[in-house]
């Protein structure tokens, strides 16, 4: 299922994380600062929830699907180290039934 | 925030605090609106005819001389329309009669109504004729003084509902009884 892995794969790195979370709330900020002011200039407060409605699906269409952008910096893991034969237990075992 | 579901959750979560606030401070904007004096084209209660029947409008029940009904028509003119902003949903105005009884200390009778949308017609002219009959359970309407006032009551989008009334009117009752 190389779909389905490629898909769970798609994890955004938490400097992306931060940076998508302070976008949305930004950006709900500002469509909700704008909309209140323009609702009470035009006397509707319908027009005031519709700016904030299209304020949020803006701010879920930047922020909630993993974009490459928020997936920049992934955390350096370190290398797999190859196990050296004399640490492990089986290795050995191993070598002294060989001798 | 590392799943798209916890995302999702956490943006939804902030618009509906933004959309919390927008309403606090709509409530803010219009909550020291005064709403107890109408700018009228023409609150005046012009013209009163009436008449009064000793019998009861729904023939099904007896005619008995217990009580009985008045069909007034009021001349009426008030203009609403600077009552409303954006927080105003829409305003319940009606037309009360009311009087003392030998039965009952205070009696208070609603004669017309109407209700005011926002998008609507805020002028009203009652000058049609009462809408409702004005019911009495004795016979002491011939003759009778009454006050005579207009009440609206505001429903807002935000905040409490309230009632207002406008100052008295004098009328006065036909002498007899018409068939």
């Amino acid at each position: 299922m190389g779909l389905n892995d490629w898909f769970n794969s798609l994890h955004m790195d938490y400097d992306g994380q931060a940076r998508a979370e302070k976008l949305s709330r930004i950006i709900i900020l500002l469509f909700g600062f704008v909309g209140f002011i323009w609702g009470y200039i035009i006397q509707q407060f319908s027009e005031t929830v519709r700016i904030l409605g299209a304020g949020f699906i803006l701010a879920a269409i930047l922020t909630i699907p993993p974009w490459p952008i928020y997936r920049r910096k992934p955390l350096s893991w370190q290398k797999v180290r190859p196990q050296r034969s004399g640490d492990s237990d089986g290795e050995g075992k191993t070598k002294k039934k060989k001798q | 925030m590392y799943r798209g579901f916890e995302r999702l959750n956490v943006v939804f979560t902030y618009g509906v605090i933004t959309l919390t606030v927008c309403v606090l401070a709509l409530n803010l904007t219009t909550f020291f609106k005064d709403f107890s004096r109408i700018e009228t084209v023409n609150l005046d209660f012009k013209g009163f005819s009436g008449f009064i029947k000793n019998s009861s409008r729904y023939p099904s029940l007896r005619v008995d001389g217990s009580h009985e009904t008045a069909f007034l028509t009021l001349d009426a003119e008030a203009d609403f329309q600077s009552m409303f902003n954006w927080n105003v949903k829409q305003l319940f105005v009606s037309v009360v009669v009311e009087y003392v009884s030998p039965m009952h200390a205070r009696n208070e009778v609603v004669v017309w109504d109407k209700i005011i949308v926002r998008e609507g017609n805020a002028l009203i002219n009652t000058n049609k004729g009462s809408r409702y009959m004005h019911w009495d359970d004795g016979t002491g309407l011939r003759g009778l003084k009454a006050n005579w006032r207009l009440k609206w009551n505001v429903i807002r989008n935000v905040g409490p509902m309230a009632d207002y009334q406008s100052p008295a009117y004098e009328i006065e009752f036909p002498k007899e009884y018409s068939h």
